[in-house]
């Protein structure tokens, strides 16, 4: 939660999301990549956790994998999550804004979202695998989905 | 007079625990409800003896389906039976009309004690005797 | 579990012993509740870094039944009641007095069994918060969640990693006579209802 790794094939990143996002880019042709775990949507200027907002964990992911040699041009992204998982308050309706916000610095940080799997009440097991760069998204109710 | 019952409780277990008590104190069940707009409804309708209702429920709560009841009936015979034992919240359900209050969890003889008193003061007193 | 370096130890030992009273009442509660086979105790009190707090937690990747109830409010925060599935539904058949349920879905009766334990709990421990800061706390009705127990604290931590990076969860574990049950309660106050109860801990008489 709040945390944005990088690893290469043969590896795999799990993790499990509910109302979080997980954001994933990828570099196919060195099969390199990183899975941000995003929290919440915009971090306001405040907090040192690069990686628990959307609007700096997006950044941050594709200047760490541009440190490493990667083009932007090279990146394909993914989201998975944002669900709302219970009660009505305003904190759970923030899965929607965490996909929202990922999706807006996403794009304005000039990249294609080659997937998604967002939304709904439930929780999601999230297992990219940087060998192919798919995700594999499991979920209560419904048989593992790819993207 | 007739030993009539509405229970009123969001939780199916709750409303089979209350049901049951009250059944073995030979109180008849005419209704359950779910929450509070169902509870007035079946208020209306069945004009019980007395009703139990909880104060947690989702969509329309307790205090609401309380309000509604006394407004509608101020001799409404009401035992709040809930878990939230707060002074506060007592004191509120009691200011809008309820007859009593037992906090959960509750055993059965509390229950069927506290119903007992209603029946006591449903029945019609001896009139006193006239002078001569 | 992690602890986090603070300089406010002595208000975790404060708020310590509060839940430590919560959890009595809870425990009172429960054993009334259950005809007086389970019992609670308080197991950690404790602040640790938001990233690691799911972790450190060990739930584990498995699906998970759990009971949720929210303060909502400033002052407010959630608690979660967590079951292994085989627990859960024990629990339920004993609620009900009933052969455990194998099937793949839970009925009314036993999800509301589990949803007012959570529901009975849960107050105990407002109950008893509230008499300390004079502040009505009142939860929602409880929700039943069967998911991953991480993607269900996550939601319920979000609402303090807004304004900082570690969460202050207390967690409380259950007891069947000897045996220690595979149960968990996590109460997750907001900043504000933790401040008001540090504040009225740290009254002067």
């Amino acid at each position: 939660m709040g945390q944005a790794l990088c690893a290469a094939e043969p590896n795999r990143l799990t993790t499990i999301v509910g109302s979080c996002v997980a954001v994933t880019l990828y570099a196919p042709r060195c099969r390199l990549g990183m899975l941000g775990h995003v929290v919440l949507p915009k971090s306001r200027g405040g907090g040192d956790n690069l990686a628990k907002f959307a609007d700096t964990a997006i950044p941050y992911m594709i200047s760490t994998l541009q440190n490493k040699g990667v083009l932007l041009s090279d990146l394909t992204a993914k989201v998975a999550g944002g669900a709302c998982m219970f009660g009505d308050s305003q904190f759970s309706r923030i899965g929607e804004s965490n996909v929202q916000a990922a999706i807006e610095a996403l794009e304005s940080a000039g990249l294609r979202i080659a997937g998604s799997d967002a939304g709904g009440n439930s929780g999601r097991r999230v297992c990219f695998d940087l060998a192919t760069g798919v995700l594999t998204v499991t979920c209560v109710g419904r048989p593992a989905r790819t993207i | 007079m007739a030993k009539t019952l509405l229970v009123t409780d969001d939780a199916a277990i709750v409303r089979e625990k209350i049901k049951e008590a009250a059944r073995g104190a030979g109180w008849e069940i005419v209704g359950e409800a779910r929450n509070g707009k169902e509870a007035v409804e079946r208020y209306a309708e069945l004009r019980p003896l007395a009703m139990t209702i909880d104060l947690v429920m989702p969509e329309y709560d307790g205090i609401y389906a309380l309000r509604e009841i006394i407004a509608l009936d101020p001799n409404a015979k009401i035992i709040v039976v809930s878990a939230l034992g707060q002074k506060n919240i007592l004191k509120d359900a009691f200011k809008l009309g309820a007859t009593d209050f037992i906090v959960k969890p509750f055993d059965k003889r509390t229950l069927t004690n506290t119903l007992e008193q209603f029946v006591a003061s449903a029945e019609p007193q001896p009139a006193a005797a006239a002078a001569v | 579990m992690t602890h986090v370096d603070c300089p406010a130890n002595t208000k975790i030992h404060l708020l310590r012993e509060l839940f430590a009273s919560a959890t009595h009442d809870a425990s009172a509660a429960m054993c009334q509740w259950t005809n007086s086979l389970i019992r609670l105790t308080l197991d950690e009190v404790c602040e640790m870094p938001l990233e690691e707090a799911v972790t450190e937690l060990n739930l584990g990747d498995d699906l998970l039944t759990m009971v949720v109830l929210n303060l909502d409010g400033e002052i407010g925060g959630s608690m979660v009641l967590t079951f292994n599935e085989e627990n859960g539904r024990q629990l339920a058949a004993s609620l009900l007095q009933a052969e455990p349920n194998n099937g793949p879905d839970w009925n009314e009766l036993e999800q509301s069994a589990l949803m007012e334990t959570g529901n009975i709990l849960g107050c105990a421990y407002v109950n008893a918060i509230t008499r300390l800061i004079d502040h009505e706390l009142v939860p929602s009705a409880p929700f039943f969640v069967r998911d991953y127990g991480a993607s269900v604290v996550q939601q319920v931590l979000v609402a303090q990693a807004g304004a900082r990076d570690t969460a202050l969860i207390c967690r409380t574990c259950f007891h069947n006579e000897d045996n220690e049950l595979n149960w968990w309660l996590l109460f997750v106050p907001s900043l504000a209802l933790r401040q008001a109860m540090e504040d009225a801990l740290h009254k002067p008489e």
